[in-house]
C-alpha cells in the first residue's frame, strides 16, 4: 500500500551508494521481496517506472526475486514452504515454526557505470 | 561494475524503533501496539482498559490519526498522558512518529504505555515501532473470513481481540470458524472475545496486560 514511499527509499539508497562509489549511471537493480513483507512487486516496478528520471536511475532497469515463506518446526525439524499463510507443519500439525524467510525487503545489487 | 548493496528499504525504520525498544527497555517500560481496521472499536476498548487498570497501573497513550484530535480528547478526559500523531495521509505509524511523539510524552513513572495506531488492517502489521507486543482488533461486523483476507495482520499480532460480541446475533459471524483460521496462522495468538461499550469481557484482557507489565518491569531492572 506504501510501495511509493518504499520507492523513494530505494532510490535514495541508490543514489547515496552510486555517489560513494562514484557511479553516475545505474542499468539494473536487484531487489529481493520475500512474500511476507507486505510490499508488492507489481506495484514497486509501477512506482520505479514511474519516478525514475535524470541521469543516474532514468535508464535503470528493476529486477525482482521473489522469496516464498520459508519455515521450520521447532517440533520435528520438517522445513516447509507456508502456503496460504498456514503456519502448521504439514508433518507433525504443530504450530510452533521458526520462519526462515520470507520477509525480505532490500537492495541486493545494482550494477552501474 | 556491480554493487553488492544487502540494504534493507525499512532499515531506518528498524534502526528507530530498536532505539524505542532500547528507551523503553531502561525504563521497564510495557508498550503495546492497537491496531485493526476502521470501526472495531480501538478506543472504546482503550477507555475501558484504562478504566479498569486506573489506579493499578500508571498508563500513557499515543493516539495515531491521519487528521484529528478526536481520540486523544476521548482519552485525556480519563486523566491519563496522551499525545496525537497526525500522520498527514499516511495509512499507519512508524517508528520515528513515535520517537518524535514521545518527546511531547513525559514517560517518567509510567508503566505502559499504549500505541492506537491508524485505522487499517493492512499496512501498521509492516513496520516496526519498539512495541512489546502488536494487539489486534476485530469486531464481528466485520466477519469471520478476515484472517484469511488479512493474514500478516494475524500471523504478527500476539493478541487478538474479538470485539463487538454482543452484535452476534444479528451477524453470521462464526466464531469457531475464525478461531480455527487464526490457528493456522497463528497457532500461539491469545484471543479474548468481549463486548468493550458494554464492558464486557474487559477484565480477562486486563489481567493480561497487567501481568505482562510487571514482568517487563522485573526483566528492565
Amino acid at each position: 500500500m506504501h510501495e511509493l514511499a518504499l520507492t523513494q527509499n530505494l532510490m535514495e539508497t541508490l543514489a547515496a551508494s552510486a555517489r560513494q562509489q562514484g557511479i553516475s549511471r545505474i542499468n539494473l537493480v536487484h531487489l529481493v521481496v520475500g512474500r511476507m513483507s507486505g510490499a508488492l512487486p507489481g506495484a514497486l516496478e509501477f512506482c520505479f517506472s514511474a519516478l525514475k528520471r535524470g541521469d543516474l536511475l532514468g535508464g535503470a532497469r528493476l529486477e525482482i526475486e521473489e522469496r516464498e515463506i520459508q519455515a521450520q518446526c521447532q517440533a520435528c525439524g520438517k522445513s516447509f514452504i507456508v502456503e496460504d499463510y498456514c503456519f502448521l507443519c504439514p508433518a507433525c500439525s504443530a504450530g510452533e515454526v521458526k520462519i526462515v524467510s520470507g520477509r525480505e525487503l532490500y537492495i541486493d545489487y545494482y550494477d552501474g557505470e | 561494475m556491480e554493487v553488492k548493496l544487502v540494504s534493507n528499504l525499512l532499515e531506518a525504520n528498524d534502526l528507530l524503533a530498536r532505539k524505542n525498544r532500547e528507551n523503553f527497555r531502561q525504563r521497564g517500560l510495557f508498550v503495546i501496539n492497537l491496531m485493526s481496521a476502521p470501526g472495531a472499536g480501538k478506543t472504546t476498548i482503550l477507555e475501558k482498559t484504562i478504566r479498569a487498570l486506573s489506579g493499578e497501573i500508571r498508563i500513557g497513550v499515543v493516539e495515531g490519526d491521519i487528521v484529528g484530535t478526536r481520540d486523544a480528547e476521548r482519552v485525556q478526559r480519563l486523566g491519563v498522558p496522551v499525545v496525537q500523531i497526525n500522520t498527514g495521509g499516511a495509512c499507519h505509524l512508524d517508528a520515528g512518529m513515535i520517537a518524535r511523539a514521545l518527546e511531547d510524552l513525559n514517560l517518567e513513572g509510567l508503566e505502559m504505555l499504549i500505541v492506537e495506531n491508524v485505522g487499517n488492517l493492512v499496512c501498521p502489521a509492516e513496520f516496526d515501532v519498539g512495541e512489546d507486543a502488536k494487539v489486534m482488533v476485530l469486531s464481528v461486523t466485520e466477519g469471520h473470513d478476515k484472517p484469511g483476507k488479512y493474514p500478516l495482520m494475524f500471523r504478527e499480532s500476539r493478541v487478538l481481540l474479538v470485539n463487538k460480541t454482543d452484535l452476534l446475533p444479528f451477524t453470521d459471524f462464526d466464531m469457531a470458524e475464525m478461531e480455527k483460521d487464526v490457528r493456522g496462522i497463528n497457532p500461539a495468538m491469545v484471543i479474548f472475545p468481549m463486548a468493550a461499550k458494554r464492558g464486557e469481557g474487559i477484565e480477562p484482557w486486563a489481567n493480561w496486560l497487567k501481568d505482562q507489565a510487571h514482568k517487563k518491569r522485573n526483566q528492565g531492572f
